[in-house]
């Protein structure tokens, strides 16, 4: 029986189109429900990056880590992850490198730092991060980086794009880091962190000798006063020796609170000079002591 | 959704096969089409990478270094390229003959370059080792180019060699100061103000490390705007600069082909809302031997020993990017192959210009002729005015910032300057049209300013007499070598004329050529 085309149906053609019209609705509404659910991001699933992950994990010779959250603009399938470039002591180093469509760009570099205490961060503050201890760079809207130790591990993420991915945003990167293969991934936004910085360490105490009487030596190099911070017990005779170490231009004289109210000033002649100030601290307190140009300076800690 | 209703609705459909066939089609279409979308991630046209992390590994350390006349000068400096990059240095000379009544040495032997394949070393935190000790006392004249582009974040990652060439000079701190990148002042490379600076990888006498000593500092930052930086150490700037801490940072736009290369690769790009085809970077110094001698240790000083006091600063020596004529224009550098040993060591630093003069622009209706970037940089200690010869250049900008009155897309008049008076720490970027010039010019008795492949003149193409030998030239010019093509020569130089010698003898100093290419 051949089939034609031809619209004289008992219904007629109205009620063809208008049942047609319905199944288009339907399948309609079914893509937009699909579409609201995928785009509400809502869902959280295994790490799409968890496969480029694996494929290069053996050529690193430490678990690289993926971050659990991410702001949502960032494309994780398409993270570019370049392995065995140089750390900053020269250490293997992955990098991973999760943008935006419109360019914005996170990025994460992973070492295992040979020399932990002298792989430096310029400019940076020490801060706490639940891991332990971090450092973050913060240039405005210019750069934000945070350098986190995640055991042996050391993770530096930064962005230039602040607007999308502020200091504090980058923290909670840093705090849902973990093995690619474990991670359920995220994007809705995390209560806001707050950066904390690290606590000073105590003012170094200075020792009372034998004698009775503290001793310190005081020296001034090119990266400022060693030590920075020292506390001295009140009553007890203070011998201070003054002393530079390397170029320090007019860090050579220092104006030193031994009498608060009336500062002396140690004045070193030349590189191996060393100037002496013998006195007792009465007045509680602290107090600075600084260069001529007050460019360095320190604290000096009376105590009971 | 009730089943009956649905089967309802597509019996009669089944009896039409072809609506319900289009239909189909069409509600698969839009189905597929929004899982695509909600599933695909990244759109077709994917956005060109942004924010890419630039890497450098620097050093700072020592070295000796030879003066256009074959005398010889003892520097400081920096060392180092990108990270990965196959690396070249200069190696430095060894000096002898130490005049102690103007602090540089009478001669040197000449010891070539040095290659590191695999790219300068990454520091090593605590004691120099592997690679670095080949780079120790091997500062370079200027310093490393270091270039990115906008939005990228660059780290450069430091460490402070010491004093390697000379053990007895002072062994001081450096730090890196990013001219012109307005970074915050924890990070400005000023010891006074920023963190400290990098101490010298030394020992206290009881033969404990200088704190910070050893340390690998990661300086990291990201450009803002296009244009033309540099970078220099800021501890004692007025030592340290003088001999020889200094280097240009040029950073490009995304897009330019020459964000690819770095400057001085016959690329181009655009800069404040002008196309250029090609850029050089123009880095203008001085030496007054004097200095360098009193941080040698050589100098017996006019008034008070040897302490050289800077306020005398009075120099001996022009440079362009730490050449003087003739080796700004590739004569008479030392070695074999002096001028390829030289760039080999010093990428990006040619200062000898040339350009076609016929190159098309499109829509046709546009000048011809290549648009050459001179970016000017002025890290010297005296103003200098540059005078080119031949042409006007337009002034698109300074200080990493365009200026608007020269910034109509159209080649007018406006800002466009034969002498150009660039004071310290200032930058230029000068805009030239080759087109402005043809390639050769007629001189009288109808010669040409044309020569052949080994620099000799040519004979008269019209009238077949011969030129004449000794006419035009003159043994600096005739004597060049690697000239592209014949074309006509233009002097670019300091227009305080007695810059253009080397310690009084000329032509030499801070002068260079513009060459016009077919």
């Amino acid at each position: 029986m051949p089939h034609t085309l031809s619209t004289d149906t008992p219904e007629g053609t109205g009620a063809l189109v208008s049942r047609a019209g319905k199944l288009l609705i339907v399948v309609a509404g079914l893509a937009v429900a699909v579409l609201v659910l995928a785009g509400c991001g809502a869902r959280a699933t295994t790490a799409p990056e968890a496969d480029k992950v694996l494929a290069v994990q053996s050529q690193m010779p430490f678990q690289i880590m993926v971050p659990s959250y991410l702001p949502k603009e960032f494309d994780r399938k398409n993270v570019e992850i370049t392995v065995n470039l140089a750390g900053p002591g020269g250490e293997p180093m992955v990098q991973l490198a999760y943008r935006t469509k419109k360019g914005a760009t996170v990025t994460l570099q992973e070492w295992v730092p040979v020399n932990p205490d002298r792989e430096i961060l310029s400019a940076s503050r020490p801060i706490q991060t639940k891991w332990g201890r971090g450092w973050n760079l913060n240039q405005g809207d210019q750069l934000a980086a945070i350098w986190a130790d995640v055991g042996p591990t050391r993770v530096s993420i930064y962005t230039a794009d602040v607007a999308t991915v502020s200091n504090e945003r980058l923290l909670a990167i840093a705090e849902t880091l973990g093995p690619a293969s474990n991670e359920v991934v995220f994007s809705f936004d995390a209560a806001p962190k707050q950066i904390q910085e690290m606590a000073a360490p105590p003012a170094f105490e200075v020792p009372i000798t034998a004698a009775g009487v503290q001793e310190l030596t005081l020296v001034v190099t090119p990266g400022g006063y060693s030590p920075v911070r020292f506390s001295v017990k009140a009553g007890v005779p203070v011998k201070l020796t003054f002393r530079q170490l390397g170029e320090v231009g007019c860090g050579n004289e220092l104006i030193f609170p031994a009498d608060p109210v009336n500062p002396a000033s140690l004045q070193l002649d030349s590189a191996t000079d060393e100037q002496t100030i013998e006195f007792t601290p009465t007045q509680l307190g602290t107090f600075e002591f600084h260069c001529s140009h007050q460019m360095y300076r320190g604290l000096l800690t009376v105590r009971e | 959704m009730d089943m009956k209703l649905l089967i309802s609705l597509g019996k009669p459909l089944a009896r039409r096969r072809w609506p319900l066939a289009i239909l189909a089609i069409v509600a698969v279409g839009v189905l597929a089409g929004g899982l695509l979308f909600a599933f695909a991630g990244s759109p077709v046209v994917a956005a060109p990478p942004a924010g890419a992390t630039i890497t450098y590994n620097l050093f700072a350390t020592d070295g000796y270094v030879a003066l256009p006349d074959g005398r010889a000068i003892y520097n400081y400096g920096f060392v180092g390229g990108r990270a990965g990059v196959p690396l070249t240095y200069a190696k430095s000379v060894t000096p002898s003959g130490a005049d102690s009544a103007t602090g540089a040495y009478d001669s040197f032997t000449y010891n070539g370059n040095g290659t590191i394949a695999g790219g300068a070393p990454t520091p090593t935190p605590g004691a120099i080792v592997g690679d670095e000790a080949a780079l120790a006392g091997n500062a370079q004249w200027p310093a490393p180019l270091i270039y990115a582009t906008v939005g990228d974040v660059v780290q450069i990652r430091f460490k402070n060699l010491g004093v390697s060439a000379n053990p007895d000079a002072p062994n001081d701190p450096h730090s890196i100061h990013l001219h012109g990148l307005d970074v915050n002042a924890a990070n400005d490379g000023v010891p006074e103000t920023s963190v400290g600076a990098v101490p010298a990888n030394a020992v206290d006498d009881a033969d404990k490390p200088i704190p910070g000593a050893g340390n690998v500092i990661v300086y990291m930052f990201s450009p803002q705007g296009p244009g033309t930086y540099m970078y220099h150490c800021h501890q004692e700037a007025d030592i340290h600069v003088q001999m020889g801490m200094y280097g240009a940072l040029v950073i490009y736009n995304k897009g330019d082909a020459a964000a690819k290369t770095g400057p001085g690769a016959n690329k181009g790009g655009k800069l404040f809302g002008w196309d250029y085809d090609k850029d050089y970077v123009l880095l203008l110094t001085e030496v007054d031997t004097r200095q360098h001698g009193a941080e040698d240790g050589i100098f017996d000083g006019d008034f008070e020993g040897t302490e050289y006091n800077p306020v005398n600063y009075h120099p001996q020596y022009w440079q362009i990017n730490g050449l003087s004529f003739p080796n700004t224009i590739h004569v008479g550098l030392p070695g074999a192959s002096g001028w390829a040993d030289w760039i080999a060591a010093h990428p990006g630093y040619d200062p000898f210009v040339t350009g076609s003069v016929s190159r098309p622009h499109s829509p046709p209706g546009n000048p011809k002729g290549d648009r050459v970037l001179l970016r000017m940089i002025n890290m010297g200690f005296e103003t200098q005015p540059m005078h080119m010869h031949g042409f006007h250049a337009k002034v698109i900008g300074s200080d990493q910032r365009g200026w608007p009155w020269a910034n109509t897309p159209k080649w007018g008049e406006g800002q466009e300057k034969q002498t150009l008076t660039i004071g310290s720490g200032e930058t230029y970027e000068w805009l030239l049209n080759l087109g402005q010039q043809s390639v050769t010019s007629t001189y009288p008795a109808e010669t040409q300013t044309r020569y052949d492949a080994n620099g000799n003149p040519v004979a008269n193409t019209q009238t077949s007499a011969s030129v004449i030998d000794s006419y035009i030239g003159g043994p600096v010019v005739s004597g060049a070598s690697g000239l592209p093509t014949p074309g006509q020569l233009f002097p670019m130089h300091n227009h305080d004329d007695y810059k253009a010698t080397n310690n009084g003898v000329y032509p030499g100093g801070m002068f260079t050529i513009i060459e016009t290419l077919p």
